[in-house]
């Protein structure tokens, strides 16, 4: 008995030391800089109202400081000498930012999506405005010849990589020429180098000037590179031995060079060029020009592992108004978590900084002893996407195909429904009653658009449904005229809440006559039937229709841009008809137009013809993107567009964010 | 027993086979693959692929072969080079991925299994010994309502009551600090009440089960004949209890260790993602969520494994703990 406890007492110690050993990460080598370094006094308090003096970026600041945490670390010179030389400076300077005080971790919890790290900090050759327009932002600036053929790009002179070395036009010219033509971060070259059926030619003119020369007038190719590419550049002096190597074909060469670069193993040369190329926030190692870069610590450098580090890059080339290097947060630190429950109990419990809750969480937000800031985005869908209905209008089966695409049978289904009483059970209150339209501030927008189609009257929906072709049948039902019964099969995704709406709505549509069923299946199932064009109609679609942009993003608002879009399945040019097809012709004109306004003439044509014939039906207005965040993170955007195009987050420009304590 | 044993685990071959095919069938059952997962989870962040982009993809993970071919592929890798395949979700080979979580979950899981038993023995013991008693009303109270109530559910009320109670969230063994910095001795009293959360989130279920189980076996073992003797011929009750009883008490309890291996390996699933513990369970769901078929496929085909081993290794303990099953081996 006692050799017994003995053992056992052994057995436990084990157990606690595995655990404990289990645990222990890397401590951290004498080099490290402090953690939280001391912070300059406040030069701006948050409630003062912005100070920013210098509103035109020609005229920089006098003199230049850096973050503490920099100058702790003593090895890397003068901030002067690590910045772009001074007129080339890029100085944040927008209305509502206050000038920060540096220092501290900005904290997350992500699920380790490869793009939740990335948008945030991403940084383009151009980046967009709040009010959608493009402005220059990794590049100085650009000039455009007569016909729209030969784009020359300009780009900040003295400006470095963040290990320190220069970027210059030849970085730019490379990856087009290595990188993209040769698909080695398996993007290949993107739609914006295309044009007359050829891809553009990439010159470098000067160590920061290159070209961009296309066989045709390419009149968006600016907007079309900040949507489709971002940045178009990679750092030649770290990429050029593992790309020549992966273009020769010698996958184990490449391989070597890799696992020089980032300390990783990858499957094979394709794997390892799409990650440290396209996904390269991701990858440690890999020098860039955003304001942070992945720690190359292990333990900290793996975005889908418990914990990870992104650090300021010393060599960033943007400052403030008065003149200190950005970014003002030191780290963002990640952890990784299961769901997005766990997000909002790490917000309340103080430990992250910032989360973006949907509605119905914003109540618990309010209701935490933290009083947080709560920020109220525009989102770019049209409607709430919840209550947005697609009809397949390539469905195969004749009969579905002739009553989708009648627009007198979208308008019953749409007045088929009281939207006063359907928003209150729907959304408690919080939605308004609306239609599948773009927002307020959107192009394209009216109040008409907005409220087409809503009113109430089953009466009306009855007699546009006879005028369809449809013939009411002894069970109360409506059936085709050649005495087939008409069931409208409304799909979703299981567990998305579709099936919840679906309750609500099919006693409308029962009244009306029409026969509806509901049926959901697991997301993986959705997306094959998606791409097969076999979904009849769709509650909460996957992708819903809308952005901020027909132009730059036409994917869910044009047929044939995208694989997985419910309402126009698997239609393209050849097989569309009559205004889809004028859809289409339409946005192909505007590709060949070059004056701003005759394309803004197109893309409201565009609209109108969406507006006209109402191919999705939505029965409330959208709701609003909410970012919560600690109240001590300063200086996040007010009234923003929360959308893919405006990068998600990253329109919030966070390296402009500082903390007050 | 050599020989009993010799043609169990010749037996084993075959069954792993079999085992695998069927696993690599029923992760390929659904529709679609790892890239249509792949592709609606980009899509959902912003990133959209061309029809032609699609189809490469499928291509580059061979995908676009049929279901046994990829298991010919994926057997042939793992027999002549040990290679399990390529995890596509962690783009790590799948070993790697499993061997990076699995030190952690042998941790915890052996940790609660090592709990279950030492809590559950002794009060099944006691609560037989003392039937009716007000402790053994207790001691059934608890284990109904701890074997009633599902792990995740108790995981949520225990972190909610701790948020309330004291305003801080514990998810998973290690606080930011502890990951930031390393581990560090003024951390261990954190890490082990941490480690206190699973410990009685995920070790309670199983403890009143065998609760239950040991309670009513030794009730059943006490009323038999041989005990009737051995309290006859002058037994101590201790002798009785420990010598006799509990050793056929034991059977059925010896018989679930079978599942414990792999339980160990995998450990919980639902109630870590709740608790947010990095272990390898919800890899596991992670995995067959995404068609990551190979990751899955080996996962599981190590459970499986486990089970078989474990199921011999049960029938081993039970001939040698109970002599009425070496006797009817001998015939």
């Amino acid at each position: 008995m006692t050799n017994f406890k003995k053992w056992l007492a052994l057995a436990l110690a084990l157990v606690l030391c595995i655990g404990v050993l289990a645990g222990c990460g890397p401590t951290p080598t004498p080099t490290d800089p402090p953690t939280n370094p001391p912070t300059n006094p406040p030069t701006n308090p948050p409630t003062n109202p912005p100070t920013n003096p210098p509103t035109d970026p020609t005229d920089p600041p006098s003199a230049y400081s850096e973050a503490p945490y920099i100058t702790a670390l003593g090895i890397y010179g003068k901030v002067e000498d690590r910045l772009p030389v001074e007129e080339d400076i890029f100085v944040e300077n927008a209305d509502y930012l206050t000038v920060g005080v540096y220092g501290g971790e900005l904290r997350r919890a992500a699920d380790g999506g490869n793009w939740s790290n990335g948008k945030p900090i991403e940084e383009g050759l151009f980046r967009f405005t709040t009010q959608g327009t493009v402005e220059p932002n990794v590049a100085k600036s650009y000039d455009v010849n007569e016909d729209y053929t030969v784009y020359t790009i300009h780009l900040r002179e003295g400006m470095k990589w963040s290990d320190g070395q220069p970027f210059t036009a030849e970085d730019c010219v490379w990856f087009y020429n290595k990188v993209c033509l040769n698909k080695i971060d398996s993007k290949g070259v993107r739609n914006c180098h295309k044009a007359g059926g050829e891809n553009a030619v990439v010159e470098k003119v000067d160590d920061v000037t290159f070209t961009v020369t296309f066989a045709a007038p390419k009149y968006d190719f600016i907007e079309a590179l900040t949507v489709d590419l971002k940045w178009h550049y990679a750092p030649k002096h770290v990429f050029e031995a593992f790309v020549d190597a992966a273009i020769a074909g010698d996958d184990a060469t490449a391989l070597a060079e890799a696992k020089k670069i980032s300390g990783r193993d990858y499957k094979d040369a394709a794997d390892a060029g799409k990650k440290l190329l396209y996904y390269f926030w991701n990858e440690p190692g890999v020098p860039t020009l955003n304001p942070y870069v992945l720690s190359t610590e292990e333990g900290k450098n793996n975005v889908k592992g418990e914990y990870y580090e992104y650090i300021r890059n010393p060599y960033y080339w943007k400052v403030d108004t008065a003149g200190q290097q950005l970014p003002y947060i030191d780290k963002i630190v990640g952890i990784t978590v299961s769901n997005v429950d766990q997000q909002l109990m790490l917000l309340l419990g103080n430990h992250v900084d910032f989360f973006t809750p949907a509605a119905d969480e914003i109540s618990t937000i309010l209701e935490a002893e933290t009083p947080f800031d709560i920020y109220e985005w525009t989102k770019d869908k049209w409607g709430e996407a919840g209550t947005q209905i697609h009809f397949n209008l390539a469905i195969a089966d004749p009969n579905l195909n002739a009553l989708f695409n009648n627009p007198a049978f979208r308008e019953a289904v749409s007045i088929a429904v009281d939207r006063e009483e359907f928003v209150g059970i729907y959304s408690g209150g919080w939605l308004k009653p609306g239609q599948a339209a773009p927002g307020k501030g959107q192009l394209g927008y009216s109040e008409e658009w907005t409220n087409k189609w809503t009113e109430y009257d089953v009466n009306k929906a009855k007699t546009l449904l006879e005028s369809c072709g449809l013939v009411m049948g002894d069970d109360g039902f409506y059936n085709f005229a050649d005495g087939t019964d008409f069931v409208l099969t409304i799909t979703s995704v299981a567990d998305s809440g579709a099936a919840e709406t679906f309750k609500v709505l099919e006693p409308y549509y029962r009244a009306a006559g029409i026969k509806a069923v509901f049926k959901d299946a697991e997301r993986s199932i959705i997306d094959n039937d998606l791409l097969a064009g076999t979904i009849e109609c769709m509650l909460l679609p996957v992708t819903p229709i809308g952005d901020v942009s027909i132009v730059l993003k036409p994917n869910s608002m044009v047929p044939g841009y995208a694989t997985n879009i419910a309402w126009y399945g698997s239609m393209t040019k050849e097989t569309a008809t009559g205004d889809l097809l004028k859809l289409i012709e339409l946005k192909e004109q505007l590709d060949k137009t070059g004056d701003p306004a005759e394309r803004e003439s197109i893309a409201l044509q565009m609209l109108a013809l969406h507006e006209q014939n109402q191919w999705t039906i939505a029965y409330a207005q959208s709701d609003v993107f909410y970012l919560a965040t600690n109240p001590r993170i300063r200086n996040v955007l007010v009234d923003g567009v929360f959308s893919d195009l405006y990068r998600d987050l990253g329109i919030a420009h966070c390296h402009c964010w500082y903390i007050q304590e | 027993m050599l020989k009993y044993i010799g043609k169990r685990l010749l037996m084993f071959i075959p069954t792993i086979l079999i085992i695998s095919v069927l696993i690599f069938f029923i992760i390929q059952l659904p529709p679609g693959d790892y890239v249509t997962s792949y592709v609606a989870a980009m899509a959902a962040e912003g990133e959209i692929f061309t029809a032609e982009e699609i189809q490469e993809l499928r291509v580059y993970y061979g995908l676009d072969d049929p279901w046994y071919i990829q298991y010919f592929d994926w057997m042939k890798g793992i027999i002549t080079e040990g290679d399990f395949g390529f995890s596509f979700e962690h783009n790590k080979p799948v070993w790697d991925v499993i061997m990076e979580r699995l030190p952690l979950t042998l941790a915890v899981s052996f940790v609660i299994l090592v709990f279950q038993y030492a809590v559950s023995l002794p009060v099944g013991i006691y609560c037989a010994n003392h039937q009716y008693s007000v402790g053994d009303y207790f001691w059934s109270f608890v284990g109904f309502v701890g074997t009633a109530t599902p792990n995740f559910l108790l995981a949520i009320i225990i972190m909610y009551w701790i948020y309330v109670e004291t305003g801080e969230v514990y998810l998973g063994l290690f606080s930011t600090e502890m990951l930031a910095n390393g581990m560090r001795w003024e951390y261990v009293p954190e890490f082990l009440f941490r480690c206190l959360i699973p410990l009685i989130v995920i070790g309670t279920s199983g403890t009143c089960g065998i609760i239950r189980t040991v309670r009513a076996q030794m009730l059943d073992e006490q009323s038999r004949q041989y005990t009737l003797t051995a309290r006859a011929k002058g037994c101590s009750e201790a002798t009785i209890t420990y010598k006799y009883c509990l050793r056929a008490a034991l059977n059925p309890v010896v018989s679930g260790l079978s599942g414990s291996l792999r339980t160990i390996f995998s450990g919980s699933t639902v109630s870590a993602i709740v608790m947010n513990l990095q272990i390898q369970g919800p890899v596991l769901l992670a995995a067959l969520k995404s068609q990551d078929m190979y990751l899955a496929g080996t996962i599981v085909m190590v459970q499986a494994i486990l089970v078989v081993v474990g199921t011999l290794l049960s029938d081993i303990a039970l001939a040698w703990l109970d002599p009425r099953i070496r006797f009817s081996e001998r015939g």
